[in-house]
């Protein structure tokens, strides 16, 4: 794998992380919600514009600063990207359908 | 709702339904011995922007109209879960759909070109081709039973 691509997965594993657990923080936290709301005028499109900041502030990061790619290509990081994002899906919905029937 | 709120409504299904149907295409494309370096390129780059567009356009119908509309609507209906658990997770997952269309269609630029020589990177990009079509079509989904939930 390039560095661009495997600059890329590394942004993508840390954005879907980022998404799952700001979803889930904000929904516990009021003032997290609240504060998304009062900087970005809607909660959602706080989660989306940083989300987005991340994927490029990391994807810019690790294709400056990496100087080696590991031996594997990063190609376990690729498939690990797949795995993050259903169970991260998963978590998502759990949550909700936890907070909807479970409270 | 205004007619331009109705566009973007629609827009907003007709574009993740093309991004999902790109996906599918780059994956079943990926399952092949000797996948097509340009029909890959070109399909992973045209879905990415889909779902970026379709972001976009759900995301200003649902930032302005769907909070103050029909939120309470479903809320207050029979099926209040539709908004609670669907809407809420349908909003939430969508939102991974744009980095990982992006990062496999970075990955693709670069390693189209021989990937029936290179059997991981092309089993792990196939991988991500079809959780970005699943989870699509899980998302279609919910948009659905919302809608049907609305009525």
């Amino acid at each position: 794998m390039q560095k661009k691509s495997f600059a890329a997965t590394v942004s993508g594993i840390c954005t879907v992380v980022f998404v799952t657990l700001i979803t889930v923080l904000a929904d516990l936290a009021p003032a997290l919600k609240n504060w998304l709301r009062d900087t970005f005028t809607h909660h959602w499109i706080g989660k989306g514009v940083l989300a987005a900041g991340l994927y490029v502030l990391i994807y810019l990061l690790v294709v400056k600063t990496a100087r080696k790619l590991p031996e594997d290509g990063g190609v376990p990081l690729l498939r690990a990207l797949s795995f993050a994002a259903i169970f991260g899906a998963a978590a998502i919905f759990g949550f909700f359908l936890w907070e909807t029937i479970g409270k | 709702m205004t007619d331009f709120l109705k566009l973007l409504l629609v827009s907003h299904v007709v574009l993740g339904l093309l991004g999902v149907a790109a996906f599918y295409a780059c994956w079943m494309w990926l399952l092949k011995a000797a996948p097509p370096a340009g029909l890959l390129r070109k399909a992973s780059l045209k879905g990415a922007l889909f779902f970026v567009l379709s972001w976009f356009a759900g995301g200003y119908y649902y930032a302005t109209y769907y909070g103050t509309a029909v939120k309470d609507v479903i809320k207050k209906g029979q099926y209040p879960w539709a908004h609670s658990v669907f809407m809420e997770a349908k909003e939430h997952i969508f939102l991974f759909l744009p980095f990982l269309a992006i990062t496999l269609a970075v990955v693709l630029a670069a390693a189209a070109d021989g990937l029936e020589k290179n059997r991981p990177v092309k089993s792990a990009a196939a991988l991500l081709a079809g959780t970005i079509a699943i989870l699509g079509i899980i998302i279609t989904l919910a948009g659905a039973t919302i809608s049907g939930a609305v009525r």
